[in-house]
């Protein structure tokens, strides 16, 4: 099924809603407030607009000359100082051979949902990078899924900056069959900036995923937790890699990291490597794993009810999706719930 | 007549025999108790019915309407009509209490044929919740995840409510229940007796026996069922425990599958009296 076709019953329902395919927009609808959200490439700002984005947020951003140069397409939204809204922000990507690059940039004080979702037509190499900065006050709720072809390759490179007391949750699932390289660096640059950061991963056949989470102390006070559920069926092999780091004279900055997976198949193979690196003393930082097969325990119970044993171990996977639940609306929920069970089979 | 019928049954765990030789009849409308003291094999013989894959069974059988029990998987076990309320259920993170139901409900409504009614099912569940005087937002919280003792063996009923079994196991209902609990699940439970449920309570206090009448008493010790009698033996139980039973039958240690430990070294107390004569 070509990817408009598995989205488009989605979009009829939403009201503020962006598809880009290939980098360009196809479809676009927006309700107040959401229309003073500026969307358009980087060729859209003015030189002037662009020089002050490499010189401040973008500057720690490495690489970001040669990743403009070789974006194919580049998308540029920009939300402004003081937006405030429940609603969410849809944006569809379906991502063609070529390197995108999204820049998210929320201005101060503004408070911003959105949800994304990444899938492709065809198989081939993807390559897409993501910036999201957050003005100070700023605070954002996001969620991005990504389901692609199981003969692509991609690679996710999302980068965050986080001004003075800025907060944003942020909640990553793989749920498609391409080989993954999935890294996410988020650094807090203000005072009291914190960030939740989730990464949901389910791999399966002969899949390889490697998530590399790290959250970035800059700034004191600020608070980090970063969460890693995974799912490894088949003969596949997940990797987590999450870090904290805190740097030196950060004081009173609080750093938790938790893994969580669960292996299904003999063959199939998770590992969790969570790291602390921490150059302060004045600081609160934990962080733990627990992988292993389904609790054996869990499954005699829900058998006991009646479900049978895949019925039973599919809603123990599914739990580990349940920090999506609130991002999802009912529509969304059967697709991803379908999405699980193929990969869960 | 749903009849639960079993025969000789012998059990054990990690290669020690718990179970020696049960012998056991449930008949829909009865209800058994099964009492005696703790670690002579109640809860085993409640986990080896439902299937527990820890337990291997070494002889005897099980059957449910000629049916062969033990030739059955523990979600066939449930569908075919049993049902067995934990001693201490499960806690399952990130799965609602809601969604598990419903897929439990929906797989008997499956077995039996029928179409599963969604707005029957939330309707049923309102109502259970509101008779077990449970928090109207159980149905979102996560499978027992953060449940204090009483609210998951409520939560144990409720399930049985609406999965509605032929034969129920009621494995220490009453552990962690404070009286008024007890007054509530015993309600809803016998209830369910009109319906022409057969039950087994497990118990080592007859405390639960006043709120839900039993028909019929076993005594279980060293594995076995040692003595079966009505409510006359139930009150003598509870005025002399189980010493009179245990010399009846000449049993010293009513436990099975405990190794008794032999003193390995000389205790420091017992030589407090050694120099005195």
């Amino acid at each position: 099924m070509k990817a408009l076709d598995t989205i488009q019953p989605f979009i009829d329902h939403l009201d503020n809603v962006f598809v880009f395919k290939a980098g360009k927009i196809h479809t676009q609808k927006l309700k107040a407030p959401f229309d003073q959200i500026k969307v358009g490439s980087f060729d859209d700002l003015t030189e002037e607009a662009l020089k002050t984005l490499k010189n401040t947020i973008l500057k720690d951003y490495e690489g970001i000359d040669e990743a403009l140069n070789a974006s194919t397409y580049t998308t540029f939204i920009q939300v402004p100082k003081g937006f405030e809204s429940d609603e969410k922000l849809y944006l569809f990507f379906l991502d063609g051979n070529q390197t995108e690059h999204i820049h998210l940039n929320l201005g101060s004080s503004s408070k911003f949902n959105v949800f994304e979702y990444h899938l492709d037509d065809a198989a081939g190499s993807k390559n897409i990078l993501e910036t999201i900065t957050l003005g100070a006050y700023a605070h954002l709720d996001m969620a991005s899924l990504s389901a692609y072809h199981e003969d692509s390759k991609v690679t996710f490179n999302r980068q965050g900056f986080f001004q003075e007391k800025s907060d944003a949750t942020i909640t990553l699932a793989s749920l498609g069959d391409e080989t993954l390289i999935q890294n996410t660096h988020l650094k807090l640059l203000g005072f009291q900036a914190k960030t939740e950061l989730t990464a949901i991963a389910l791999t399966s056949k002969k899949q390889i995923s490697t998530i590399k989470s790290t959250i970035e102390h800059n700034a004191i006070e600020s608070e980090g937790e970063l969460n890693h559920y995974g799912v490894a069926n088949d003969e596949s092999f997940l990797t987590f890699e999450g870090m904290g780091k805190i740097e030196k004279g950060m004081r009173q900055s609080k750093n938790h990291q938790h893994n969580k997976g669960v292996v299904l198949a003999p063959k199939a193979r998770l590992d969790a490597n969570p790291l602390l690196v921490i150059d302060e003393f004045d600081v609160e930082a934990g962080h733990g794993a627990a992988v292993g097969r389904i609790d054996e325990e869990q499954l005699y119970y829900m058998m006991s009810r009646g479900m049978d044993k895949k019925t039973s171990e599919r809603l123990i996977v599914n739990g580990f999706l349940h920090p999506l639940d609130r991002y999802l609306s009912e529509d969304f929920k059967t697709h991803v719930q379908n999405l699980l069970i193929q990969k869960t089979q | 007549m749903t009849t639960l019928e079993i025969k000789n049954l012998h059990a054990s765990v990690d290669g020690k025999p718990i179970l020696q030789g049960v012998d056991l009849v449930i008949k829909a409308g009865e209800t058994h108790a099964i009492m005696g003291p703790n670690g002579t094999g109640k809860s085993t013989l409640a986990s080896v019915i439902m299937g527990h894959p820890r337990y291997e069974v070494t002889e005897g059988s099980i059957t449910l309407d000629g049916a062969d029990v033990l030739e059955m998987e523990t979600d066939e076990r449930a569908r075919a009509g049993l049902f067995l309320a934990m001693q201490a259920p499960q806690e399952v993170p990130g799965v609602t209490n809601s969604d598990f139901l419903k897929t439990a409900v929906e797989a008997h409504a499956e077995e039996r044929g029928e179409p599963f009614k969604i707005f029957s099912f939330i309707k049923e569940y309102d109502k259970a919740l509101t008779e077990l005087k449970m928090d109207a937002d159980v149905p979102e919280r996560y499978l027992n995840d953060g449940f204090s003792g009483g609210e998951k063996k409520r939560n144990e009923i409720l399930q049985m409510k609406l999965i509605k079994p032929k034969i129920a196991i009621l494995d220490e209902i009453d552990s962690g229940l404070d009286v008024d609990a007890l007054k509530i699940v015993g309600e809803n439970v016998t209830a369910m007796k009109g319906d022409g449920l057969g039950m087994l309570l497990i118990t080592h206090y007859q405390r639960m026996l006043s709120y839900i009448h039993a028909d019929i008493i076993h005594v279980m010790m060293k594995g076995r069922i040692v003595k079966t009698g009505t409510t006359d033996l139930m009150k003598k139980i509870d005025e002399q425990g189980y010493d009179w039973i245990k010399e009846e039958l000449g049993i010293e240690d009513e436990r099975v599958g405990v190794e008794v430990k032999e003193p390995t070294f000389l205790e420091p107390d017992s030589l407090a009296d050694a120099f005195k004569k």
